[in-house]
């Protein structure tokens, strides 16, 4: 766009140009094919924002100062628990947290458990202490009786009240 | 050109609008609650303008004034309060609408010709009675993520000038900038809609 024209085009549009500067900027526009295809794009453009005016002002709904201040009041509790910033949404998305949460505490301890149990590890690694070793009957083929063997052997002596 | 922002801060300073933000800046709930009670209905209006729907306007205005009550203490008077508090609205309304994600926008593939013929003759006017309301709400929709295209800054120019009616010699003043740097920006942000309009399929004349 010409310079004569984008200097004044603001003007122009809302119609506060003086008569001359509107000639001026008009007989541009005839002899200039490109300013007049640009002014046509911003005049249609500038109408359609003006669908977003409203035929009439709006309002919120009386006690909208209480919401927001009860808004503000949940927000500041929210921040003095910064943990929950990262869910942030609504209450579902925290139960939810919640629930993910509980739920990865649940596996994560019966995963432990189920390592405690594990029979293999211990044993071969008891049978490899020679203290234990010397205390430890011979082993046999039942793999059970060497465990409960190796138990007692270990748990036993540390006072323990494991007497199953 | 940018003019001193600290000059027309300065002559800002001794405004009571001033006087009631550092009040709200000093924590004085009843500051806080006439900032509200000053701009509601303004805010409450921009929200409706562009996502016209009570229960979410509501809820984006809630918003918009708890972000003012946590920002506050940061806000330094190189604006006016009302060209901040335009600033957080819109952007709320953005974001909110993408967040929504549901609200699918028409472009040329979902219009036919006559709907761009329509689109095309629409006037400089809200208030054309050739749109009904499903179209008017159609085109508004357009409209409004044609905005998306643009920078924020000119996005809340081109709503500043066209939806709330300010003058350029307003907007520089509010926004402590040269009266010629505002329509330069006005300028390029009206290209850009365009552009994107024309990007849209909505503008059939070959454009820049």
């Amino acid at each position: 766009m010409h310079k004569v024209v984008q200097s004044q085009i603001e003007a122009y549009l809302d119609g506060t140009l003086l008569p001359l500067e509107r000639r001026e900027v008009e007989s541009h526009l005839r002899g200039c094919a490109e300013c007049r295809r640009e002014m046509e794009a911003v005049e249609q453009t500038r109408g359609w924002l003006r669908l977003l005016v409203l035929e009439e002002p709006q309002a919120p709904a009386p006690g909208f100062y209480a919401r927001v201040r009860q808004r503000v009041e949940s927000e500041e509790a929210r921040r003095a628990w910064p943990f929950w910033q990262l869910f942030p949404g609504p209450t579902v998305t925290r139960q939810l947290a919640y629930a993910l949460i509980m739920l990865l505490v649940l596996l994560g301890s019966y995963v432990f458990t189920l390592e405690q149990t594990e029979p293999v590890p211990a044993v071969e690694v008891m049978l490899d202490a020679p203290v234990i070793r010397a205390e430890t009957p011979p082993l046999t083929s039942d793999t059970q009786a060497n465990r409960e063997r190796v138990m007692r052997a270990i748990v036993l002596p540390l006072g323990s009240t494991a007497g199953d | 050109m940018e003019q001193s922002g600290l000059g027309l801060a300065g002559a800002r300073a001794a405004s009571p609008e001033v006087a009631l933000v550092r009040r709200a800046q000093r924590g004085e709930e009843e500051a806080f609650r006439e900032i509200v009670a000053r701009y509601q209905g303004k805010v409450f209006s921009i929200i409706h303008g562009i996502i016209r729907n009570r229960n979410d306007s509501e809820d984006i205005a809630q918003q918009v004034f708890t972000k003012i009550y946590f920002s506050l203490g940061k806000f330094d008077f190189r604006s006016a309060l009302v060209t901040w508090i335009y600033k957080i609205t819109v952007n709320e309304c953005y974001d909110y609408l993408r967040k929504q994600k549901v609200r699918k926008l028409t472009y040329e593939s979902d219009l036919g010709e006559d709907d761009l013929r329509r689109i095309d003759n629409l006037p400089g006017s809200n208030r054309n009675p050739a749109l009904d309301v499903g179209r008017r709400t159609e085109l508004r929709q357009l409209v409004v993520k044609l905005l998306d295209k643009v920078s924020e800054e000119e996005r809340n120019l081109l709503i500043m000038k066209e939806v709330e009616g300010y003058q350029v010699e307003e907007l520089a003043r509010l926004l402590s900038m040269n009266e010629n740097t505002v329509k330069v920006k006005l300028f390029r942000a009206r290209q850009k809609v365009a552009k994107a309009a024309k990007k849209a399929g909505l503008l059939r004349s070959r454009i820049w």
